[in-house]
C-alpha cells in the first residue's frame, strides 16, 4: 500500500464578534457571513483545517469570546486553530477546552515572548503556530509587521526566521499583507526563503486566486496553504459563495 | 451503555463531546476517579505532556479505577493520542511511568530535536478489529504529535502510517484500543470510527 502525504489546504477566516470578514492587504474588510454557518458549509465540505482569527482580540480590543469559540467548534470536526490576542497559559487552556488543537500567537512576539515557552510546556511545542505579518517598505525590503503598533520592524526578515525558530514552534503561518485578498498567486520568494530556514511546516497566506496559485505554493516548499478570498467568493467578489477545492496536491 | 469522558488536565474533551453528540449518542466527562465503573465505555483523550498527564490521573486516583475497569472484559476503552501513549511503560518525553498495559515504549520523531508530525496522513489497517475497517479503503486521519509508540509484541499494533518512516498509530489489546491520530477532528473518517466504537 502506498502511503501518500499531502499538502493541507485551510481556510483562514477573519471574524469580528461572530460575523466573517475578507480583508485585502489587511484593511478594507468585506463582510461575508455568519460565522457558524461558513463553518457548517466548510465541515461539510470536508475542509482539512481551518483557521479563525479574531481581529478585536487580536487588537486587544475585546477579550477572548469563548463562547462563540466554543459553538464554532461544536460545528466543525475538522482541526481548528484559533489566533487574536492570546496572552497568557491561561487562555491557552480555556481555547484548548474550547475544542481547538492549536493557537496562533503573534503579539506575544512583540509584547512578551517568553510567555511563548510557557504556554508550549502546558499545550506542548506541536500545538503552537508563530504569525509572520510580512510586507515590502518603501525600498523594496520585505519587513516584518507589527499591528500592535502599526510599524515594522527593523530586522531583517532572515534574522526575523532565525528568532522565530529559536522558539521552537510547531509551524510556522507566514502572510504575506501585500499579496492578502488579491488573488495574484502567492509569494514565492518568502516561500523559498522559509523553506530554507524551518524544518517545521510553513503555512503561507495571502494570495491564491486559483487552483495553480495552490500548486505553486506547495512546489516552492509550502506545506500547507492559507485561503479566503478563494473560499469565500465565486467568481467574481460580488458573489459570495463558501467554496473549498476538491483536489490536493500529494507529495 | 454509558460513555465517560476522562477530564486528565489540559485536553480537548469538548471535541469529542461534539462528534459523539452529532452521532446520537451523549458522553459523560469524568471529573472523579470513582465515576469511571459507572460507564461501559472510557475515552482518553489527551493533549500536552506525558508526564504531565501521568501525574494528574495518578494524583487523582485513575490509575487503579481505570485497571479495575480494564479488567472487565465487557468494558472497552479507546484511548486518543496522547492517550494512547499513555498506555505504554513509558515516554522519552517524560520520566513518569506509563500504565504498562502494553509492552510497548513512546518514542519521539528525530533524534535530536523532535520533529513533529502535523497534518493528513494515509493509515494502514493491520489487523481485524471493531473501531476501524480491514481493508484497502483510503482512510486519513489526522496528526498532531511528536512522539508515537514502538510496540515490542506485533499483535498489539492495529493500524500504521508513514511520516519520514513507517510507525504504528494505533494499537488494540482486548478490550482497549488507542489511535494516535485525533478522530473526533477527521470529519467522515472519524465519524466511522467512533460509530464503530460506540456500538460495538
Amino acid at each position: 500500500m502506498k502511503f501518500r502525504k499531502r499538502k493541507r489546504i485551510i481556510p483562514i477566516l477573519l471574524i469580528r464578534g461572530d460575523l466573517v470578514y475578507k480583508s485585502f492587504k489587511f484593511s478594507n474588510y468585506k463582510y461575508i457571513g455568519e460565522i457558524f454557518n461558513v463553518i457548517r458549509l466548510f465541515n461539510e465540505l470536508y475542509v482539512d483545517e481551518i483557521c479563525i482569527i479574531d481581529l478585536d482580540s487580536s487588537k486587544s480590543l475585546n477579550p477572548i469570546n469563548y463562547s462563540i469559540l466554543r459553538e464554532i467548534s461544536s460545528e466543525a470536526f475538522v482541526p481548528l486553530c484559533y489566533g487574536g490576542g492570546i496572552k497568557d497559559c491561561m487562555q491557552a487552556e480555556k481555547i484548548f477546552e474550547c475544542g481547538y488543537e492549536k493557537l496562533l500567537i503573534n503579539s506575544l512576539l512583540f509584547n512578551n515572548p517568553s510567555m511563548i515557552s510557557e504556554i508550549a510546556d502546558i499545550a506542548g511545542n506541536q500545538s503552537i503556530v508563530l504569525g509572520i505579518n510580512v510586507q515590502r517598505n518603501m525600498l523594496g525590503s520585505y519587513k516584518v509587521y507589527n499591528h500592535l503598533n502599526k510599524k515594522n520592524l527593523n530586522h531583517s526578515l532572515d534574522k526575523y526566521f532565525s528568532y522565530i525558530d529559536e522558539l521552537c514552534p510547531g509551524e510556522v503561518l507566514i502572510q504575506d499583507i501585500d499579496r492578502d485578498g488579491q488573488g495574484s498567486g502567492c509569494n514565492i520568494n518568502i516561500i523559498e526563503k522559509a523553506r530554507s530556514k524551518f524544518n517545521i511546516p510553513i503555512i503561507i497566506n495571502g494570495g491564491v486566486g486559483n487552483w495553480q496559485h495552490i500548486e505553486e505554493a506547495c512546489l516552492a516548499g509550502a506545506d500547507a496553504i492559507g485561503i479566503s478570498r478563494y473560499c469565500c467568493f465565486a467568481t467574481s467578489l460580488d458573489a459570495i459563495l463558501i467554496n473549498y477545492p476538491d483536489k490536493r496536491v500529494y507529495e | 451503555m454509558s460513555i465517560g469522558v476522562i477530564n486528565c488536565g489540559s485536553n480537548n474533551i469538548a471535541s469529542i463531546h461534539n462528534i459523539i453528540q452529532y452521532l446520537g449518542y451523549t458522553a459523560t466527562t469524568v471529573n472523579h476517579a470513582h465515576d469511571i465503573q459507572k460507564h461501559s465505555k472510557i475515552i482518553i483523550p489527551g493533549i500536552g505532556k506525558f508526564d504531565s498527564a501521568m501525574k494528574n490521573l495518578k494524583h487523582n486516583g485513575y490509575i487503579d479505577e481505570l485497571e479495575l475497569f480494564r479488567s472487565n472484559s465487557s468494558n472497552l476503552i479507546l484511548g486518543i493520542c496522547l492517550g494512547m501513549q499513555l498506555f505504554t511503560k513509558g515516554s522519552e518525553e517524560g520520566n513518569q511511568t506509563g500504565f504498562g498495559w502494553f509492552d510497548a515504549t513512546t518514542k519521539k520523531f528525530g533524534k535530536g530535536k523532535v520533529i513533529k508530525n502535523i497534518g493528513w496522513r494515509e493509515i494502514k489497517v493491520c489487523k481485524e478489529n471493531k473501531i476501524l475497517p480491514h481493508n484497502n479503503e483510503i482512510k486519513e486521519f489526522y496528526f498532531v504529535h511528536g512522539y508515537h509508540v514502538v510496540c515490542n509484541n506485533k499483535d498489539d499494533i492495529l493500524c500504521e502510517s508513514i511520516f519520514e518512516s513507517k510507525f504504528i498509530c494505533g494499537i488494540h489489546n482486548a478490550n482497549v484500543y488507542g489511535v494516535q491520530f485525533h478522530p473526533e477532528k477527521s470529519h467522515k473518517f472519524g465519524c466511522q470510527l467512533f460509530k464503530s466504537f460506540l456500538t460495538i
